[in-house]
Parts: C-alpha cells; sequence; structure tokens
C-alpha cells in the first residue's frame, strides 16, 4: 500500500510535466502576442520589451528557460499586469476558487449521498421518483442557466440575497448561497444517482444476506456493510468532479462576478499574457491531479478486494 | 444474427406464458423502449427538434440575422408587432409621465405615439408576429432559436460521430492486437484523461480564434476517450470467441475480424453511449459560447443565446427564459432517451416487457 502510494505520487510528475508542455506549445502557437496589442510600439521599444521577457531568443531556450524558473516555484512576471508576477495575482485569487470549489463539493457530496441512499430504501415510493425526477433535471440543466435563472429570482424578483460579490464586502456569508447553490447542483444529481443505483446494487448482493442472516440488526449491515460498498462507485466519480467543479468555476465567477482565477483565465488567454494562462493551467491542474491521487488511496481502504500490489 | 438460423419452434413463450417469436436484438429492444414511456416521449421530443430545426429555413419565420430597429426588446405576444411597439413604448411613456408627476402626455410623447400608429398602418413590416419575442437588435427570437438549435444540435451529431468512429477504430485496433500498441494507445489516452480537458479547450479558442471549425475540433479532441476504452474492452472479452475462430478459420483477415464480426459486437453499448454523448458536447458548446468563446454574431446557439438573454434579464427575461426552456428540454428529452435505451439494450433484459 505505501509502495503504491509512493509510486502513484511519483507518478504525478511526468503527467505535471506533459501538461505544462502542452499547455506551452498551444499558447505559443497561436498567433499574435503580448505586445500586439498595445498601440504602435516603435521597433527599438518593441525590442526592448521582448529582451526584458526574454522572447528574443529561440523558442527550445525559452521553454527551458520556463520550465527551470516553473521547478523552482516561480510562475514569472505576468505580461499584461506589469505590476504583479503571476504568483502575486494566483495567491490573491486561488482562495476564492478553492473555498467555492470546495464548498460545492462538500454540499453535493454530502446532500448527493443522503438523497440517493433515501432513494435506494424507499425505492419505487414517491420519494424515490420525486428526488429522481429532480436528479434527471439536476444533470439536464446547465450551470449558466441555473446561474442567471437563480439570480432572476432570488436576487432581482425577490431580493432575498445580494446580486454579486463576495465575502469581506458589504454582504457577508450569504453572497455564497447562490455561487455555490449554481456550482454544486449538476454533481449533486449525478451522485445521488450513481448513489441510489450502486445502494441498489449492493442491497441484492449474497454477503448482505448473509449478513441479515447472521442477524446482524439493520443499522449495522446498513453502515458497515451497504455503504461502504457503495461509496466505490462514487468516490471514483468524485475525482473527475473535482477538475469539472474547477471548470464550473470559471463560469459561475463570471455569472455572480466574483474574484477568483475563473476571471483572469479567459482574460489572460485573450490578452496572451502567456505566463499567466501557463500558471493557471499548472495551478488547476495540480490540485485536479492530487485530488485523483487521493481518490486513488481511498479506493483501498473502501474496497478490500482491491490491492495494489 | 443468431435468430436467422435458430430453428423456429410454434409454441416459444417466455416466463409469463405469453408467446414470442425469436426475435432481433432491434425489434427486442424497440419493443422495451416503446414501452418506456418517459423514453418514448424524450423520442418524440427528439425527433420534434429535428424537424424543426432542419426545416427552419423553410418555414414561415423571419430571417435569423434580420434587425428591425423599430422591434428592440419586444415582448413575446400572439399580436402584430405594431401593436405590441406601440402597447410597450405607451407604457414606457407612462413610466416617464408618472415620475414626473404628470397626468397627461406631452405634445411631443403624443406627437410620437400618433408618429407609430401612422407607420404600423403604412409599414408592412409592422405586421409581423414574434411569438417569443424579439433580442436587443430587433431579431426574431424564435428564427433565433430555430438557427442556433442547428448549430448546437449539430455540433452534438457531428462531435458524436466522430468520437465514435475514432473511438472504434483506435479502440478495437488496441484490444484486438493487444501488446504494445494497445500499450502505447492506453497510455495516450490516460494521459489525455488527466488533462484538464475544458481548461484547455477554453485556451485554444480564445487563442485561435472563434470559428465553427475550431470549436468543433477542440470538442472532438478528447472526446473519443472513453468510446476507446469501453469497445477495447469488450473487443479483448469477445477475441477468444467461437465465431471468431470461425472466421479465422476460413481465413478471413484480421481487420475484417475487427470490423465485420467484432465491431458489430459492441454497438449495443456504443449507441447507448452516444445519446449520452449528445447531449454532453450541445453542453460543452453552450458552455463556450457562453463564455464567448462559441459562434461568432450574426450566427447563434443556444448557449450564446442564453448568454445573451442573461446580460439583460433584468428588464427582458424572455431573451434568457426563451433559449433556456428550449435546450433543458431538449437535453432533458435526450438524457431520458439515453437512460430508456441504456435498458432496453441491456442483454440482460432480452425478451422480457
Amino acid at each position: 500500500m505505501i509502495r503504491f502510494t509512493i509510486r502513484r505520487f511519483f507518478s504525478l510528475i511526468p503527467t505535471i510535466f506533459i501538461i505544462i508542455t502542452l499547455a506551452f506549445i498551444i499558447v505559443r502557437s497561436a498567433p499574435g502576442g503580448p505586445f500586439s496589442g498595445e498601440r504602435n510600439v516603435p521597433p527599438e521599444i518593441l525590442e526592448n520589451l521582448q529582451k526584458k521577457y526574454h522572447m528574443d531568443e529561440p523558442m527550445p531556450m525559452q521553454y527551458l528557460r520556463y520550465m527551470g524558473q516553473v521547478v523552482q516555484g516561480d510562475l514569472g512576471p505576468s505580461f499584461r499586469y506589469k505590476d504583479y508576477t503571476v504568483n502575486q495575482l494566483v495567491k490573491q485569487a486561488l482562495p476564492t476558487s478553492m473555498l467555492l470549489g470546495s464548498l460545492a463539493l462538500a454540499v453535493a457530496v454530502l446532500f448527493g449521498i443522503g438523497i440517493g441512499i433515501i432513494s435506494a430504501l424507499r425505492q419505487n415510493t414517491w420519494i424515490d421518483y420525486t428526488s429522481m425526477s429532480l436528479a434527471v433535471i439536476g444533470i439536464s440543466v446547465p450551470l449558466f442557466v441555473i446561474g442567471p435563472l437563480l439570480k432572476l429570482y432570488l436576487a432581482l424578483k425577490h431580493d432575498w440575497l445580494p446580486t454579486s460579490g463576495w465575502i469581506g464586502e458589504r454582504n457577508g456569508w450569504v453572497v455564497l448561497i447562490m455561487p455555490v447553490a449554481t456550482l454544486c447542483l449538476p454533481y449533486l444529481a449525478s451522485i445521488a444517482r450513481l448513489t441510489r443505483a450502486s445502494v441498489l446494487d449492493i442491497l441484492r448482493a449474497d454477503f448482505i444476506r448473509t449478513a441479515r442472516a447472521k442477524g446482524l440488526s439493520e443499522t449495522v449491515v446498513m453502515l458497515k456493510h451497504v455503504l461502504k460498498g457503495a461509496m466505490l462507485p462514487v468516490v471514483s466519480y468524485i475525482g473527475p468532479t473535482f477538475a469539472m467543479i474547477l471548470t464550473g468555476t470559471v463560469v459561475v465567477e463570471t455569472i455572480f462576478t466574483i474574484p477568483g482565477m475563473g476571471r483572469f483565465y479567459i482574460q489572460a488567454a485573450f490578452n496572451r499574457d502567456y505566463t499567466l494562462i501557463l500558471g493557471d493551467v499548472i495551478v488547476l491542474s495540480i490540485i485536479m491531479l492530487i485530488m485523483n491521487f487521493f481518490v486513488d488511496i481511498l479506493y483501498g481502504f473502501l474496497d478490500p478486494r482491491i490491492s495494489y500490489k | 444474427m443468431a435468430q436467422t438460423t435458430a430453428p423456429k419452434r410454434d409454441s416459444l413463450t417466455n416466463e409469463f406464458d405469453q408467446a414470442m417469436k425469436p426475435v432481433s436484438l432491434w425489434t427486442d429492444a424497440w419493443r422495451r423502449l416503446k414501452k418506456n414511456r418517459m423514453a418514448f416521449a424524450g423520442l418524440i421530443i427528439i425527433a420534434f427538434y429535428f424537424a424543426a430545426c432542419l426545416s427552419a429555413p423553410i418555414l414561415p419565420i423571419y430571417p435569423y440575422q434580420e434587425q428591425v430597429v423599430d422591434h428592440q426588446n419586444l415582448p413575446p405576444s400572439f399580436h402584430s408587432a405594431g401593436r405590441t411597439m406601440i402597447a410597450t413604448r405607451t407604457a414606457y411613456m407612462k413610466q416617464t409621465m408618472e415620475a414626473d408627476g404628470r397626468t397627461e402626455f406631452n405634445v411631443d410623447e403624443k406627437g410620437q405615439i400618433d408618429a407609430m400608429a401612422q407607420d404600423v398602418l403604412t409599414n408592412p413590416v409592422h405586421k409581423r408576429v414574434y411569438i417569443l419575442g424579439t433580442d436587443s437588435l430587433g431579431r426574431d427570437l424564435l428564427s433565433r432559436i430555430l438557427y442556433g438549435g442547428r448549430i448546437s444540435i449539430m455540433i452534438g451529431l457531428i462531435g458524436t460521430i466522430t468520437a465514435v468512429l475514432v473511438g472504434i477504430f483506435l479502440g478495437s485496433i488496441a484490444g484486438y492486437v493487444g501488446g504494445r500498441l494497445d500499450n502505447i494507445i492506453m497510455r495516450v489516452v490516460d494521459i489525455m484523461y488527466s488533462l484538464p480537458y475544458m481548461l484547455l479547450v477554453i485556451i485554444m479558442m480564445a487563442l485561435f480564434g472563434q470559428n465553427i471549425f475550431n470549436l468543433f475540433v477542440a470538442i472532438a479532441l478528447v472526446s473519443w476517450l472513453t468510446i476507446c476504452r469501453v469497445v477495447r474492452g469488450q473487443i479483448m472479452s469477445l477475441q477468444n470467441a467461437e465465431f471468431v475462430e470461425a472466421a479465422k478459420s476460413m481465413g478471413a483477415s484480421s481487420g475484417r475480424i475487427i470490423f465485420r464480426h467484432l465491431t458489430p459486437n459492441t454497438l449495443g453499448v456504443i449507441v447507448v453511449f452516444s445519446t449520452l454523448m449528445v447531449p454532453n458536447f450541445i453542453m460543452q458548446e453552450s458552455f463556450l459560447s457562453f463564455l464567448g468563446l462559441g459562434v461568432s454574431a450574426p450566427m447563434a446557439s443556444w448557449g450564446s443565446l442564453v448568454s445573451d438573454g442573461a446580460n439583460v434579464m433584468e428588464l427582458y427575461p424572455w431573451q434568457l427564459l426563451a433559449p433556456a426552456i428550449t435546450m433543458t428540454v431538449f437535453l432533458f428529452a435526450m438524457n431520458f432517451l439515453g437512460d430508456g435505451l441504456r435498458d432496453a439494450l441491456d442483454p440482460q433484459s432480452k425478451n422480457k416487457l
């Protein structure tokens, strides 16, 4: 187990390298550059600018230089926000996005599993039918439809919640409700469906009949046998979900004007702010890879049949 | 299929003592799909959408890119545009009037209303009817939604078809040939899986410009991964079946065995995956369009319409609601059909109700 964990951890490193390289190639092969937007810059100044950012060097050299910096944890200076380094910008924005993302994930997992279990135990009752119909709605309605609709009804029509903003501004914690609700809904729905299906599956398994035949109490059967087994597909869904939630934050941050990573993400790509785009990609990918890593480890604890050798 | 060679028996019954004929996979699946009311409703809704979007050029609707300046932001109505226009403008003037504390229109406002009434009588353009209202440039929302649907559905279909073709091709080769080739293909798939795909697509669209072709390439790029894995797994498990042995002993080439014998046996899984993929693609395209990275004006897709509508939802909520509801209903139907097909094609439920 420990050996597997270590090996799995080190396999993250080449993946990160591939992601950075790929992003570097995509970003650099695009037409235009960070300085092409500005008003006619005299050629001498342009040359100096390019020299300052080492853009006069051949591409492989730039790539190696950038990689060297990244390995040391330095994401370079931003091309657009001239007084900031990418590290500073990320440091400002990342906590916001992480808070939004992890809250949404927590809500989705807690409520999704809860609803899924209840629907499975009350299979084919109205509770089951209502919650599963709601789940299909949750899956079918895109984030960027839910967000504006919630805003239209809860903030504009009824004035119950603030339309936008973030903690620390005027409104305090209530600003979190709408973005988190928007972001978690599709994943909550998927997790509920997944949980229901897998609990139903496990309830029919032989080992559950054995456990009941042994005279174990229903609580013990549910908690120790059913739930533990049923969580497996759910756990494997959480890894990729976190990645999707990270992408979703880009949209939700746009809708609710939240000062997170999403704000830079698209702008940086339009501005050809090379270092900032790459910085964003690197930070988000690392978070995603680490999440997947933990999911893999958790797997081993949940299912005794999986042994990592 | 095997059924064609099965000996014909007179009294073939299932466990409910109902007479049954030997049926092919598809007849059986179709029968069960018809029994599933939600899935069948989904199928009908999708057929309706297809018909409406395909026939958009011949339907009696106004061109989706035509702007009528007088008809900006008209609410949905079954009355003629002229009438709605006068009603909206008068209501607006009443508001300003009350805000000013007046009880009557002033000369200027009366003049405007008269001029509008005159214009409505003479200009045939005011006879138009906008069932779903108009957008901020005076374009017919119904027409834009229909044409937007063409783009969205087309991207869903083309994306799925490419994904299925590439996925089947690579998956079956990896599964059948095995060894080093299999290893290479599967490592590529693994690495692509771990990429933050949508994040890279967003960057690609922002960098390389927004046209349908780029959008399509970006979306199709990684869509084949899951299909590839599934097909590979299926092929590997089928590889040692008797019918493959038979084909081999008759001297069939590897290509023939893969594409004539093995892949048809994986079709059920692929059909289910595809129906669940179409809404996914539509959602991704709309997602990009919402961020301003999809189709460019005057063309529309459902995502770009929702995005435009979201900007003005306080004043003109129908511009958000109409495309949002249209799109949601379609995705809803698609998901139900996918679920229904999954149940219908499940081999364990063969010949059951």
